[in-house]
Parts: structure tokens; sequence; C-alpha cells
């Protein structure tokens, strides 16, 4: 017994030693111990490289600010977008923490916990005036400055050019022109477009496209206004008629159970000839042994919405409103959107930076600057319907899409379930 | 595992039917040692499928954790070529570790408050008499009856006004909480076997009533602790839901908790990823394979889940 | 043994009288207390709504949808987990496998050891619709035709899920059942042998009868585990496709922390308080008649 006792006393010191006690009490979101000041600092990017990039960044931040210490945390996407939501709400929020543009990042200001950063918008004008006008949009809100962005990330398709070629396809640009060119490409044995759907947000990306195509822009912009939203202009249905389209000729079967990352699997090893991707993918590509190219969604011929527009957004930072370091906090976020940071975003991490003038020559791949040309040319960029509805309406969305693509549900019967869902937050919103 | 199931096969239905025909029972019809031997092969495939259903997954598990990502994919079936311990390395070092001893603190303070406290009260019940004995057994095993499930909001925001989220006292305290009902009663029914005499002997002797606790009654009482701990062990270890509410902080996960976050981070190597898992699965099992008896105590006294 | 100073014993119960109100009963109550509320984690305020919660519950499909999808569960395992275990302890107790019984119970029990995240992981791969080994294991064996997305398909998604439980669970059971069979004095089977009875009327005769109070505690425990059954649909499925795999506890977490839906949330908690306590409830009154005859 005695033995025993000891043993696990010894297990415990040693634990203790190697935790340095940390986890037993709760560290608050910062804190000031003489003048040393800690920022807890939240993104969602375990993995590299983006993980590499920021922790570089921050050590180079507080070597150029010995007083300010940054404390990291990252917690990946899916998970990212429950977790924010929960530590917002407790006392202890991290300082700096990473926020979609559009309605997640109205949501959080609604609920009073970002910050408001438009003094200091106005008081570095060298600063933020290097800041691509169209992506601060996203994080403006009453006409206040909620958010520093820090990237731009857009749905384009990228295709394999040896596939295309060898078979003499052109790059279709129109919504039929697809189906025909996916109904080839299936003929030879290819995968048209490779599509994993288990997290429901993937096909949430095809439908806002496909809605921005179908539905006239301005009942968009009244449907995106929680007051006002009813989700039943005859266009919505179509667009869902069009996935289910896409579904049946292009994409591969079983979606539903696969992950999104099985589609860059399967385009990056050849099987399937193109994937509706984000640009903030290009880093993640291998090395492939094809020629990439790049368009943009098709327009779908008798739509009455806007054929440019590229679903995307610009992600960024937000400061909580219950730090007690605002100061800091902003000094990391304006070294963090500085030019030269910004060049080696695009360089490291392959991203397009929010910052004028980033995408290069010398730092980026043809690839890059297509996809930048791309999204320069379409000129607006719709947010991500995960993102930039609320969260009940895209839940009700990306549910049942799921059941339709499985043959379970009709679109207009998944349209029903999205405009009582949009009853239910146009109650709530008043 | 893959050899000695070979050892199973070749010596049972075989061996069996062979004897069958060399020693017919002689006051039993031939029709009915047909149907009976028949029977028991039966038996044995029953046991065997079920043996290959069980065995293999895990089988697979531990081999693919040797393999490459790229193979795993191309051939599910297949053995490693050469053994790729750098999974494990990997694994180690992409947070597996850190959840590891993790586990270890929540699963040892846990343990030991749990079997602590449960022991105190225990003795309560069981030496004293007092106003309200019934009624306080009733209110401290009543808990058996509530699922944890139920009270994960209001825990949640109970968590964060005591300033407890994302600490280890945020898991350690609702699993003591849980598990005591349980191990209450069982250490008091222990407790109830000792003989009055011996303790008031020690009295006597001039014990007074919490030396009589810590000299006689938990020295006596070791089998029942240890399967007290093992109990509230397995349960700490492997608590999944409160552990991926409480704590948002990935230096404080557990490993139930960690591995979802282990899964995210390594994305498509699989091979690291089942390395992983194959370390996380380890401790119980080899708790389980030196501690048998006591879960087995456990299991006869009620059981290790609910 | 009397003790003159009444107030000792409640030192003693103090620190399990603390933590049982502060972390079992008060979040119980303070659960259904919330329930009559509508708020969020991010709004400080609560609204008093009274039964509104409840009403939409009853209105909601996916309510029904994860409550059907629980007794499912409870189904499948009673049959599975109480039925199957029962008769695979009797097996491995039989003299007939008495040289291995010992070591297949090891393994047999060993997935009752693993933790369901590790045990949940592993599965993700074996129910991958291209890679996974269910499908290659059925297209070798010829039977293409019943290859499918496991977990992709609103049929058959909780069924996948609820079949990873009872490959884990089964072997627990079975050793419940063991451990009770073994205290079944053997003379009753001689006597029965004797008697000419064969292996499977023993089984009916005697081991049924005797293990009848622990199919009883097992078919309890199967019953509120299949209630409150949260990780494997959480870790496999997340309640999807649509959501087709949803369980109630499932849907409370995606309420609460997805929707920051906490009153709705706390008022799905509710049911399932009232279901378990339905299930004590029973398994209190069965056990208090047992005593009486």
């Amino acid at each position: 017994m005695r033995k025993v006792v000891g043993m696990i006393a010894c297990i415990f010191v040693f634990a203790f030693i190697l935790t340095g006690c940390s986890g037993f009490t709760s560290s608050s979101g910062s804190s000031g111990d003489g003048d040393k000041i800690t920022l807890k600092f939240m993104h969602r990017w375990p993995k590299e490289p983006e993980k590499s990039y920021l922790d570089k960044v921050v050590k180079e931040f507080e070597k150029k600010n010995p007083n300010i210490k940054i404390q990291t945390e990252a917690v990946l996407n899916d998970s990212y977008k429950e977790k924010i939501r929960v530590l917002l709400g407790t006392n202890h929020p991290p300082d700096i923490f990473f926020s979609w543009s559009g309605e997640f990042a109205h949501n959080i200001v609604r609920g009073n916990k970002a910050l408001d950063l438009t003094s200091y918008y106005n008081k570095d004008k060298t600063w933020s005036d290097k800041i691509i006008e169209p992506t601060m949009e996203s994080y403006r809100f009453d006409g206040k400055m909620y958010g520093v962005p820090w990237m731009m990330d857009a749905k384009l398709f990228f295709y394999n050019k040896d596939i295309f070629n060898k078979l003499g396809l052109k790059p279709p640009k129109t919504f039929k022109q697809l189906i025909a060119v996916s109904k080839k490409l299936k003929d030879k044995g290819y995968t048209p477009i490779a599509f994993g759907n288990k997290e429901g947000w993937p096909a949430g990306h095809y439908i806002g496209t496909l809605n921005r195509r179908t539905v006239p822009a301005d009942v968009i912009k009244k449907d995106h206004i929680r007051s006002q939203g009813t989700f039943d202009d005859p266009g919505y249905i179509k667009a869902l008629e069009k996935l289910q389209k896409l579904n049946d000729v292009a994409f591969n079967k079983n979606s539903n159970a696969l992950k999104y990352d099985f589609s860059r699997q399967a385009f990056t090893s050849g099987k399937a000839a193109m994937d509706y991707m984000e640009t903030i993918e290009i880093g993640d590509l291998p090395d492939i042994g094809f020629e990439l190219g790049t368009f943009n969604f098709p327009a779908v011929e008798d739509g009455k919405g806007d054929q440019k527009i590229i679903s995307g957004a610009p992600e960024g930072f937000m400061i909580s409103s219950k730090t007690k370091h605002p100061d800091a906090a902003m000094k990391f976020l304006e070294f963090l959107t500085n030019k030269e940071n910004g060049k080696k975003l695009v360089k490291d991490v392959k991203y397009l930076s929010s910052v004028k003038n980033t995408v290069t020559k010398d730092n980026s791949t043809p690839i890059m600057r297509k996809a930048q040309q791309e999204i320069l040319h379409a000129n607006k960029l719709a947010p991500w319907i995960d993102t930039g509805l609320d969260i009940r309406i895209a839940d009700a969305y990306m549910k049942d899409m799921q059941k339709m693509l499985n043959g379970e549900m009709a679109p207009k019967d998944v349209m029903k379930d999205v405009q009582k869902e949009a009853k239910r937050v146009r109650v709530s919103a008043k | 595992m893959g050899e000695r199931q070979y050892d199973l096969t070749d010596a049972n239905g075989v061996y069996s039917n062979t004897r069958t025909v060399k020693h017919p029972k002689p006051e039993k019809s031939y029709g009915k040692i047909i149907g009976r031997y028949a029977g028991s092969t039966l038996v044995y495939v029953i046991l065997i499928i079920y043996f290959l259903l069980i065995a293999y997954p895990l089988f697979w598990m531990v081999v693919n954790s040797l393999r490459d990502s790229n193979d795993i994919i191309t051939n599910s079936w297949g053995l490693p070529d050469k053994l790729l311990f750098k999974n494990y390395a990997t694994a180690w070092e992409s947070g597996i570790a850190r959840y590891f001893l993790n586990s270890v603190i929540v699963t040892g303070i846990t343990c030991l408050l749990t079997i602590l406290f449960s022991a105190l009260a225990a003795y309560a019940f069981a030496r004293f008499q007092f106003k309200g004995k019934n009624a306080l057994l009733i209110f401290c095993i009543g808990g058996l009856m509530l699922a944890p499930q139920v009270s994960l909001i209001p825990l949640y925001k109970l968590m964060q006004s005591l300033n407890l989220y994302d600490t280890y006292w945020a898991l350690i305290l609702p699993y003591v909480a849980y598990r005591i009902p349980f191990i209450l009663l069982l250490i008091r029914s222990y407790f109830l076997g000792i003989p009055r005499e011996i303790s008031e002997s020690a009295y006597l002797d001039g014990c007074n009533n919490f030396q009589i606790f810590t000299k006689i009654f938990l020295p006596l009482s070791k089998p029942v602790l240890m399967t007290a701990a093992v109990l509230t062990g397995y349960f700490a270890w492997n608590e999944f839901m409160f552990a991926i509410v409480f704590i948002s902080n990935d230096e404080l996960k557990t490993v139930p908790a960690g591995l979802m976050q282990f899964r995210d981070a390594l994305q498509t190597d699989w091979g690291s990823l089942l390395a992983g898992l194959t370390i996380s699965a380890l401790p119980i099992v080899l708790l389980f394979l030196f501690a048998q008896k006591y879960f087995i105590r456990g299991l006869s006294n009620g059981g290790l889940k609910g | 043994m009397t003790s003159h100073r009444k107030w000792l014993p409640f030192v003693y119960l103090a620190p399990v009288l603390v933590i049982l109100v502060l972390f079992v009963y008060y979040p119980i109550f303070s659960n259904v207390y919330y329930s009559f509320f509508d708020w969020g984690s991010f709004s400080n305020t609560m609204h008093f709504t009274g039964l509104s919660n409840f009403i939409n519950l009853f209105k909601d499909s996916v309510f029904f949808t994860a409550l059907k999808n629980n007794i499912y569960y409870a189904i499948i395992s009673e049959i599975i987990l109480v039925g199957g275990g029962l008769v695979l302890a009797a097996i491995l107790e039989d003299k007939l496998v008495r040289r291995y019984a010992t070591f297949l119970r090891t393994i047999y029990f060993l997935p009752v050891l693993i933790s369901i995240t590790v045990i949940a992981l592993l599965f993700e791969f074996f129910y991958n619709p291209q890679t996974g080994l269910l499908n290659k294991l059925l297209e070798s064996i010829g039977l293409d035709g019943l290859t499918r997305a496991w977990l992709g398909n609103g049929d058959t998604a909780i069924f996948a899920v609820i079949a990873m439980s009872q490959w884990q669970s089964l072997g627990y059971v079975a050793m419940l059942f063991i451990i009770s069979i073994q205290k079944i004095p053997s003379e009753l089977y001689e006597a029965a042998r004797i008697d000419g009875a064969g292996k499977v009327k023993q089984f009916f005769h005697i081991t049924v009868p005797q293990v009848k109070e622990m199919a009883f505690v097992a078919t309890i425990m199967t019953l509120t585990q299949a209630f409150t059954v949260f990780n494997e649909p959480y870790i496999l499925t997340g309640g999807g496709p649509g959501h087709s795999s949803e369980v109630l506890t499932t849907y409370l977490y995606h309420s609460a922390f997805n929707e920051d839906a906490m009153g709705y949330a706390s008022a799905i908690a509710t049911v399932i308080l009232a279901i378990t306590l339905i299930i004590s409830v029973v398994q209190l009154k069965v056990f208090r008649s047992g005593e009486g005859d």
C-alpha cells in the first residue's frame, strides 16, 4: 500500500514540475505582473504552414516589444466555430482572436464581445491606408471598424490542365458548359469534380455561389438582414436544382461520407479533374505532377443574379472588448498586417494578404497571381453561407442539403426548412 | 495476436471431431452424437468469428500505426514492409505527450479525492448513529440515478462563474462528484463488514475516531480501495463529454478530448494518427492485464460504467 | 459505538455533501430552471418564456428523429448486448471451451478498456466508403451490392454508430454474466445432466433463471446508456448527414454550443432527465417487489 502511494506521489510531483501547476488556476485572458503584459492570442491554424508563420511573427513581435508576451492557442476550423463562441461567453476570453468576416463577426459585435477599433484606424493612417479597402468592408458594422482583415479567401474552380488538354476540353464559362465538360470527363473515367461533404459546409460553399447567380442581388442583400430574410425567391430553389444536377453528373459518389480534405486528395492524385477550392488551400497542395488552372464558378445562363461574383471573404482578427491591454493587442495586429509580414504571408503560407501590393512575381506562384486576378476581376466577394448567414439558417441549409444530395429530400422542401428558420431569426431579431 | 489465433484454429473443432470418431460413446445414438458435435463445432465457429471481429481491428490499428499513410490507403490489408517507428515519435510530439500528462494528473487527483471523500463519508455511515442518517445516505447515493449529461449546461455555467473553466478542476470536481455515489456505496458495504471488536479494542488502546479510520479501516480495506481506484481511474481516463466542453485550452486537454484535436492537426497522416490511437489505448489495457482481479471485483460490484 | 459529539459524523460527511450539492444536485435543478428561459452564452439576459421551449421541442422534427434514434439504440442494445452477452457468457463458461476461456474472455473484454474516442476514430477508417475495411471486406466476399457510404447515408448512419457501440460493449455485458454464472452452484447443472437435459435445455432452465437478477441490472444499465449516449454519434457523424443520426445528447450539444440556444438545450436535457428518472423508478420498483417474494 505504502509503495503504491509513494509511487503515485512521485508521479504527481513529477507531473507538477512538468506542468508548473499551470492547469490548476484559471489563467486570465491577460495579466500584467510588473510591467510584463501577457496577451492571449487565439487562431484557427494548429497545422502547418500557418502555425509556423504565426509563431514566427509572434516571436519577432516579442523581440521588438520585450514587455509583451503572447500566448498562442490554435483550434482547427470546425471546432473553432464552437470554441470561440464558448470562450467569448466566459470571463476570460482571448485578447486577440481570429474571426471570419460578415455575420460571424457581426454576431460577436452584437454581443458586445468585440472592441471598436475605429480610433486606431484613424490614428495610424500609414498603416490603415495600406489595407485593401473591400476587405475592411466586411468588418465594418454601423460605420465602425471591429476587426483587422489579414487575408482574402475566395472559392474558385481549380482544374487539371493536363487532363483538359488531353481531352481537348476548355474551362467552362457557363453552367451548361460545365455539365457538358463533366459528362465528357466522366465518359473517360475521370471524376469530373471531387467533392467531400461530411462537414456540411462544403455544399454550403456551392449553394452560396449558386444563390448569387440565380437570385437577384437586391433580394440576397435583403435576405442577409436578419430581421428581413424570407428566402422565398424562386431562384433559391433553382440554385439547389443546379447543385442536384452537379451531384448527378459531376460529383463522386458518397460525398456525405467523405471529408472535405478528400476532394483535395482526389484532385491532386489526378483521379478528379476539377475541384472547387478555396484559395487558401493553394498552400496545402503538395508537389503535383500536372499543370494547374483556375476559373471562376461558371455563369448560370438564365440566372437573375450576379454572374461574376465570387464566394469568399477576408479573414482576420478581432480584439476582445474585455481585454485589459487594447493598445498592446492592437500593436500586435498592426505588426501582423504591415507590408513586410503581408509579403511573407504570401510567400510562406501562400495566402493572399489583405495588404496592398503584396502579391508579386518574387514571392508567389503563377496560380496565385491568376487567382488574385480572378478576384480583382470579379470585384466583389460574397460571404460564405456558414459564416455570412445566421447560424440557424445556415445550419438548416447545410443539414438539409446533405439529405438532398442523398436523394432523401427535394429542393423545395429544403427551402421550406430554410424559410422556417429564417422566420425564427426574424422574430428573434426584432 | 495473430500467431495465437492460429494455435486456436488448429486446436479446436478439428481435434475434437477426430476424437468423436475414435470414441463414440456407446450409450447414445449416433444421431444425437452428430448433433452434439455439430453443435460444438458451431460454438467454436462463433467464438472464432467473434474473436476475429474483436481482435482484427485492434491488430489492424497496431500494424498500420507502423506503416506509411499511402500504403494504408492503397493496401489496407497489407503488412508493413518496414516498421515505421517514427510514426510514434510524430504522434508523441504532436501533442499526445501533453494529453497523456494531463490525463495522468486529472485521473490521479480524481482517484485520490473520490476515494478519500467517499471513504470518509462511508466511515461516518458505517460507524456512527445519527439523526437523518438514512435520508443522508439516500441523498448521497441518489446521484446514481442522475445522468451527468443532464447537467452539462449548468455545470458549464457554474465552472465559468467559479473561475474554474479551463482548469483541471473543471474536470476533476465533476468527475469526483459523479463517482462518489457509487464508490461510497462500495466502500461502505466493505466497512460494514469490518468487525466491531477490532475498532473497539483500538479505541480502548487510546486511538481516537480519526485514528481508527486511518490506522484500522483504511489498511484493512486495501482490496476495496484498489477496486475503487481502478473503477474511478477507468472512468476519468475515458470521459469525453465534459472533457471537450469544460476545457478549451489545448495545453490542458485530456487524451480523449485531445485526440479530436490531434486528428485535426495531423489530417491525412494516418500512420501517425493510428500510432497516437495505439498509445492512448495502452495504459488502461496494461492496467487491466496487471490488475485484472480488481477489475473483475469492480464488475461484480456493479460495474465500470454508468 | 456511540459518540458524545453529535456533529462528528458530519465532519466526515462534509466534503461529500458539499461536492454533491454543488456539482450534482444544484446543476440538475438549475437545468430544469434554465429550460423555462430563452438565453444564450452570448447575451447576458435571460427571458422567461414559460413552457415555450418545450412546446417548440415537441413540434421539432429533429427532436423526434433524435428520440427515435435513442429508441433504436435501446432496442438493438437490449437484443445484442443483453441477449447476445448472456449467450456468449454461457458459451465461455461451458466446459467445452474451458481451455481457451480465459484467453478469449480477455480478448473479448479489450474493447471495453479502450477509450471510445480511440475506437470511434478507428471505426472512421473502417467505415470510409473508399478505403475502409468494411466495404473492402464486402467486395472481397462478393457482396459488392452491400457496399455503401455507411456514415454518409441517412438510412445507415445511426446503425453504423450503434453497431460500433455493440462492438465495444458486448464483452463488458458478457463479463457481467460470466461473474453471475460462476456463482451458480455446479450441482444444479450436474443434476440436470443426470436427468438427461441437453446444453440448450440447461441454458434455459438453469442459467437464465439463475442470472435473472444480473440480466435485470444489465437491462437497466443498457437502457440508461441508450438514452444518454453521446460520444459515439458525436465523434463518428456529429449527428449527420442532415440530422439523421442525431441523438438527444448530440442535439443538446448542438443546440447549446452551435446555435447558442441554451434554454432550448436545457429543455432537451430536462427530457433526458425525465427519461432516466423513469428508468430508475422502474428499477427501484422491481427491486422492491423482488425483495418482497
